[in-house]
């Protein structure tokens, strides 16, 4: 996989293997599995009763969430849909708009919270104790550095 | 007749306790980038680059940071847009 800046202000990933595209597949469910619908209640966990986030803000800003990854899955989704079908190569691109930037940093980094709330990498992990992890874990730490390395590249090319 | 004057006393009393002015607090997680918490508060305050890079820096370190001070119904919705960018934020009554 090769992620590049576009003219338009936006990235361009093209996929080679088909377990590129496993990867850009998985962002959406590595948020849903690790429980993302409570991410909203997570952050806003130290509000006082007054405020009535439960009612006010929680709900929309559960929409707001939920509206990054179904954004996200549906941009990988069409883009391997154009593909062809009969064709060998799993070859795509799968282009992020400038517009969708910060869709797409929000949903890998709601896909990255999970992930570490799930598996407790930490922040200073180090890659010599890959070889340690179990395979679930392994894979989960390596998904997780992709999204973290496509988020650098966002905020470095894309969010303005 | 009686639980109408309760009510009146506990909405004055809780109206009262909003009043004054009020810190929002972003705290440390373990995923956001750095870069990102510094654009986030240069969008969501205004703030330049190295105010913003000091609150974030700020929050790496102490876990947390006091980045805004002002009335409640500002400091909330300072707070929401925070939590929209998926930083965790809250309100404290300023010292």
């Amino acid at each position: 996989m090769r992620v590049m800046p576009t003219l338009e202000g936006g990235l361009r990933i093209d996929v080679e293997t088909a377990t590129d595209w496993l990867v850009l597949e998985q962002i959406a469910p590595d948020a849903l599995q690790g429980g993302s619908e409570k991410l909203p209640s997570r952050l806003s966990a130290l509000m006082d009763d007054e405020s009535e986030w439960d009612e006010m803000v929680i709900p929309e800003l559960k929409e707001f969430f939920n509206g990054q990854l179904r954004k996200v899955a549906d941009t990988v989704q069409a883009a391997q849909s154009k593909g062809d079908p009969e064709a060998e190569s799993p070859e795509g691109e799968v282009f992020i708009e400038r517009e969708d930037g910060l869709e797409w940093y929000g949903a890998l980094n709601q896909a990255r919270l999970a992930l570490e709330s799930r598996y407790q990498f930490g922040p200073a992990q180090e890659v010599s104790e890959l070889e340690a992890f179990p395979a679930p874990k392994r894979s989960a730490f390596i998904r997780s550095q992709f999204y973290c390395a496509l988020q650098s590249l966002l905020l470095e090319h894309v969010l303005e | 007749m009686q639980s109408g004057v309760t009510i009146t006393e506990t909405k004055e009393k809780t109206s009262t306790e909003l009043e004054g002015t009020w810190d929002v607090v972003v705290f440390d997680d373990p995923v956001n980038l750095m870069g990102y918490v510094t654009k986030v508060f240069e969008k969501v305050f205004g703030y330049p680059r190295e105010r913003a890079e000091h609150l974030m820096m700020t929050v790496h370190l102490d876990g947390k940071a006091l980045v805004w001070t002002g009335t409640r119904e500002r400091a909330e919705l300072y707070a929401q847009q925070l939590q929209s960018y998926q930083l965790q934020a809250s309100l404290e009554k300023a010292g």
